[in-house]
């Protein structure tokens, strides 16, 4: 057993001892933490950046909603219950009267190559950007580009038009041709109307 | 009596000598007390010399609501408790150790039980369940009140009372049939 000389002695030997080793534990907590708050500091400084980088990458207008219905933010109009259903990106869905009949009387009356006096585009409607056309009562305005997709619903089928400033285009019939100041109005008067329905 | 918490206040305020006070009043009843759980005068040293180093590395630790012999024997349980909850391979003792260490314990046993009486109720106690080898400990070898004891334990007032009682009953059995008075 050691006298209480020895063991005083012993109690100051330990406590400094641990009085060290509490250091280290501050110091090593310290070296580990001050890391980890920079990356925190930093990606959150650095995060807003990104974040609307991300946005528009997805800024696709056709959403799909959690219930699977599709949902146009462009047009704020909802379809179907299904994604088959949904049109393509922008595309608008129209079932009303007056809009096939107006695009009926907008089609070519026979083949493309006829429609004399007509400005008829034999461009790929694949390709077609609005600025290959060929008009005999000139060209439509290169700045009015506004683009609208529609899908026409009619007993018989579905028929899908572009309307790229003043040039309406047929995917489904292949067809194409530039509209007159009031045919267009027309039309995007009906499309609108369909649009917001 | 304060116990050593008027001596360790002095000792916080930078004077070193109070801490020998401290040393030399709780240090050896820290031992024994101690040597009661873990039945090692060398383990029960260097338990308490840790729980005084305590007393150094976290001065703010103690309250100084209780009396600091209330504060270094609770640390002394709870080191001990964990020294045995830590010792999973018992260490074979040979004889002449075993004849040493008996005779450090009874080293030990002088250096704090002066009262002869009070060195034969240790014997007996070593008879007795821990709990009321315990609570006769505290309250007769460190007089310690009730209250004390119960903090240190970690059991009510109630509960010591208790033990206290029944280890009495059966103390002045040992007692009798060796011949020694009764408490």
């Amino acid at each position: 057993m050691r006298d209480l000389e020895q063991c005083r002695a012993e109690v100051f030997r330990r406590s400094e001892e641990k009085i060290r080793e509490n250091k280290r534990m501050r110091r090593r907590a310290l070296t580990l933490c001050v890391p980890l708050a920079l990356c925190l500091v930093i990606g959150a400084a650095v995060w807003p950046a990104f974040a609307p980088a991300a946005k528009q990458a997805g800024n696709d207008p056709v959403a799909v909603t959690p219930n699977g219905q599709v949902w146009d933010q462009e047009t704020e109009v909802q379809y179907g219950d299904g994604a088959k259903e949904a049109p393509q990106a922008g595309a608008v869905r129209i079932e009303t009267v007056e809009a096939a009949e107006l695009l009926r009387s907008l089609a070519p009356a026979n083949d493309m190559d006829d429609n004399a006096g007509e400005a008829v585009v034999t461009a790929n409607a694949g390709q077609n950007d609005g600025k290959a056309i060929g008009a005999s009562d000139g060209a439509p305005d290169a700045a009015d580009d506004r683009e609208s997709r529609f899908i026409l619903v009619t007993p018989e089928g579905e028929e899908t038009y572009t309307l790229r400033g003043k040039v309406l285009t047929c995917e489904t019939e292949d067809w194409q041709r530039v509209l007159t100041e009031e045919e267009e109005t027309a039309l995007r008067l009906v499309l609108s109307a369909d649009g917001s329905r | 009596m304060d116990n050593g918490a008027g001596s360790y206040r002095r000792f916080l305020n930078g004077e070193e000598s109070a801490f020998d006070e401290i040393m030399a009043e709780l240090f050896r009843p820290l031992v024994f007390f101690v040597d009661r759980y873990v039945h090692d005068v060398h383990t029960a040293e260097d338990i308490a010399i840790d729980a005084f180093s305590d007393l150094i590395v976290h001065p703010r630790r103690y309250n100084f609501k209780t009396s600091l012999k209330t504060y270094l024997f609770m640390l002394g349980r709870s080191r001990a408790l964990d020294h045995l909850r830590h010792r999973k391979v018992l260490a074979v003792t040979e004889l002449d150790e075993a004849r040493d260490a008996a005779g450090q314990e009874n080293e030990l046993e002088e250096a704090v039980l002066a009262d002869e009486r009070k060195r034969a109720v240790n014997a007996a106690l070593e008879r007795l369940p821990e709990d009321m080898r315990l609570a006769v400990h505290l309250v007769y070898f460190e007089d310690m009140t009730y209250d004390e004891a119960a903090r240190v334990m970690k059991k009510s007032r109630k509960q010591v009372d208790n033990l206290l009682y029944r280890a009495k009953k059966e103390l002045r059995l040992l007692l009798e049939e060796d011949g020694e008075e009764a408490l």
